[in-house]
């Protein structure tokens, strides 16, 4: 059987059934893994030969399954002197451009990350790859696979079934790290996994902000990304996420993201979507503690025949609880997206808000967009509202523009960079800079 | 001395005079409309107007509300709602059919009566750029140039940081594109209204602004219902349009006229040709 993972078209469904439980055992064996990983990679297993493959997904993760089990095909290569190219090509700044250099030289010489990761230790924040994590923390095993489990579905159970690699997290009780700490740190320490598992918790009174992914699209040997993330924010603490992807080629994009908020804690999970062949995302927000706050917000352009597909979820659990939802997307091409956003009320969030805003900007006549905003409530005394917008570029604005010297597209990448600026602005201020540069640099590029 | 004297007080004359020699050497800068029309669909709003606006001359257009001044201003910039029949004449080269950035990359501002808002643009982003595309400026010396034009008009620098026009009153708005126009430093200017809700002390302060701009080489069509204004400025020729129609052209001496006896005496005029 061949299989030529940018090759999607030859799939065949025999790849799962070729796949034996002891091939499983095997794989955890070389790892060297503590025995819980295993059961649940077992659990996961059993529960994708007991269910219906989903004609969506399945296709590309049967594939993945098989790389990954039988030809121990775990750390794809990462062409990194194309990445800094290109990166130098759009101007980056200084900073990342470092970053991405930490990553060219993987050895333990490299003064940037060394001194990076001793920063980290003198504050007593754990940061470490995940493969050496799960045999060295015992805490890990609380929260591993808690959110992202092994039974919820085909995709979570793909994934634990075939994660290696990704970073992880803890910050200590009440500390508070407000300048972003970046996960690219950890491509130094062990090269980009297909199949990351991010595990990040915030322990009470913290305060941590996290960038995963960069704006330079990595030439990646394989045609699917499966990472997942789990998130906790505990009492109090407040946990911000910024996720950016950008992917290079057929990469299709199938990422996981699960936080979960405590009592009076915020978790915030801010995505920023740029090229992959197409994006299937379902991230969630529960928010579990009193007073707790889940805030979901996404920038996306989508071009050329890019297929989006996005449906975030904020769960309200708790009394008081509260929830945002913003969605700015630009699209563009033959791009389409189909955007269902949820808040939804459990029984018990009484008095619980949310707001949901979702805006769509159609460049050209071929870009299709379908947009979705859906609120529902199990609890009466709950206040949830939203709006909603699928619109072109007012001509009116492009004329003013014009009448001051720009070009229509001059004047068109001004509107859109003001379009994402709403979503821009509410990020906290140490991350809001560094993401709006990201984002005029990926416009730039474009 | 400071640096700051000298360029409030000369720096705009001094650029525009740097800029301009050549067109200085061999003429001066003049728009000519010959027969402009402007259609909606198969309505005609503006019909066969012509005036000629030349070397550092202010001319004014007046007329009722609804008489299709702004349509005129809009169409002479290639509004794509409006078609447009005629000629436009910038220093004699026929503009007429080039695009709207190509019209001010050669020397048209406009500044609008209702400037849209851009939504999540800031001020200081659009104006810099403004500045370094009709300024040979380097990134210190426009960000600090930009903010003496500001200052010229009567505003703030920290509007640098607003949302463009979005966090703006009227008169803000109108002082913004004065600036606009200002950084750009055109051969000729239509101001359209930038007297319209601005407050009594910023009348003289408009005026003066249009004095600048035309001490600094540009031609200057003003359209306005202010009769204030003409305490400042002396236009040279005064444009009468009623109903799309140009009904009248003269010197400024109709003004008093006009203000005490509104547009009727236009039909004076015309009786007594
Ligand atoms: N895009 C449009 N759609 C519909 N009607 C229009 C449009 N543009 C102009 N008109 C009509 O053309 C006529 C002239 O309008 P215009 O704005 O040019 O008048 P104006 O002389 O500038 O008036 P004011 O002094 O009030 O600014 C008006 O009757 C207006 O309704
Ligand atoms: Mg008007």
């Amino acid at each position: 059987m061949v299989i030529e993972s940018r090759n999607l078209t030859l799939m065949t469904d025999e790849v799962l059934k070729d796949l034996k439980e002891s091939d499983i055992v095997e794989f955890s064996r070389l790892r060297k893994e503590p025995k819980w990983v295993l059961e649940r990679r077992l659990n996961a297993y059993r529960y994708l030969k007991s269910t219906r493959p989903d004609p969506q997904i399945d296709p590309f993760l049967e594939r993945l399954a098989y790389r990954t089990i039988i030809e121990g095909y775990l750390a794809p290569v990462i062409d990194f002197n194309d990445a800094v190219k290109y990166a130098e090509k759009i101007g980056m700044p200084k900073e990342e451009l470092e970053m991405l250099a930490s990553g060219l030289s993987v050895t333990s010489d490299n003064r940037l990350l060394k001194a990076y990761l001793k920063f980290m230790e003198s504050k007593g924040i754990k940061f470490s790859s995940m493969d050496e994590a799960v045999k060295k923390y015992d805490i890990i095993k609380d929260y591993m696979f808690k959110l992202v489990t092994p039974v919820q579905n085909r995709k979570f159970a793909y994934h634990v079934m075939l994660w290696s690699g990704g970073p992880f997290l803890y910050m200590p009780k009440g500390v508070r790290l407000p300048q972003p700490i970046y996960s690219i740190f950890t491509l130094g320490l062990e090269g980009l996994s297909q199949t990351e598992h991010t595990l990040i918790i915030a322990d009470e009174r913290s305060l941590v902000n996290w960038i995963e992914g960069c704006v330079t699209p990595f030439k990646m040997n394989y045609g699917v990304h499966l990472g997942a993330l789990e998130g906790f924010a505990l009492k109090k603490s407040s946990l911000r996420i910024v996720s950016i992807s950008n992917w290079y080629g057929n990469v299709h994009h199938l990422p996981i993201k699960r936080l979960m908020a405590f009592e009076r804690a915020t978790a915030e999970l801010s995505t920023v979507g740029f090229w992959a062949k197409s994006i299937r995302i379902a991230p969630q927000i529960d928010v579990v503690g009193r007073f707790g706050k889940g805030v979901m917000q996404n920038i996306g352009f989508y071009t050329k025949d890019q297929r989006v597909h996005a449906s975030p979820k904020v769960k309200l659990i708790a009394e008081d609880s509260k929830a945002m939802v913003l969605n700015r997307t630009v699209v563009m091409d033959e791009a389409t997206e189909e955007f269902r956003g949820l808040i939804d009320a459990k029984k018990g969030a009484r008095n619980a808000s949310g707001f949901m805003s979702c805006n769509t900007l159609i460049l050209g006549d071929r870009a299709r967009s379908i947009t979705v905003p859906g609120l529902h409530s199990e609890e009466k005394e709950v206040d949830l509202s939203h709006e909603a917008s699928v619109g072109r570029v007012d001509y009116e604005k492009l004329f003013y523009l014009e009448l001051a010297g720009f070009t229509e597209e001059e004047a068109t990448w001004m509107l859109v960079s003001g379009f994402f600026e709403p979503v821009l602005s509410k990020l906290p201020g140490a991350l809001k800079e560094e993401v709006r540069s990201i984002v005029s640099l990926a416009l730039k590029a474009h | 001395m400071t640096t700051n004297s000298i360029s409030k007080k000369y720096m705009l004359f001094y650029i525009n005079s740097v800029k301009d020699m050549n067109a200085w050497a061999f003429e001066l800068p003049e728009l000519k409309l010959e027969n402009v029309s402007a259609y909606l669909g198969d309505k005609q709003i503006v019909k066969n107007f012509s005036a000629r606006i030349s070397d550092g001359e202010l001319h004014v257009l007046m007329g009722p509300n609804g008489s299709g001044k702004t349509t005129l201003v809009k169409a002479i910039a290639g509004h794509r709602a409006y078609r447009l029949e005629g000629k436009v004449l910038l220093d004699n080269e026929n503009i007429s059919n080039l695009e709207t950035n190509k019209k001010a990359l050669k020397g048209l501002a406009i500044a609008l009566q209702e400037p849209p808002s851009l939504e999540g643009v800031r001020v200081g982003e659009v104006l810099i750029k403004i500045a370094k595309k009709f300024r040979r400026l380097n990134d210190m010396e426009v960000s600090k140039f930009v903010k003496d034009v500001l200052n010229v008009v009567g505003l703030d620098s920290d509007v640098l940081s607003k949302y463009y026009m979005a966090e703006f009153s009227g008169g803000e708005k109108r002082k913004l594109e004065l600036a606009k126009v200002l950084i750009m430093n055109p051969k000729v200017a239509i101001l359209d209204e930038p007297d319209s809700g601005v407050d009594i002390d910023s009348i003289p302060r408009i005026a003066s602004t249009v004095s600048k701009l035309l001490s600094a080489g540009s031609s200057v069509l003003l359209i306005t219902h202010q009769f204030s204004l003409f305490d400042y400025l002396r236009p040279k020729r005064v444009h009468i349009m009623i109903s799309g129609e140009k009904v009248l052209e003269s010197s400024p001496d109709i003004i008093d006229e006009l203000e005490k006896e509104g547009y009727k005496v236009v039909k004076k005029y015309g009786d007594r040709k």
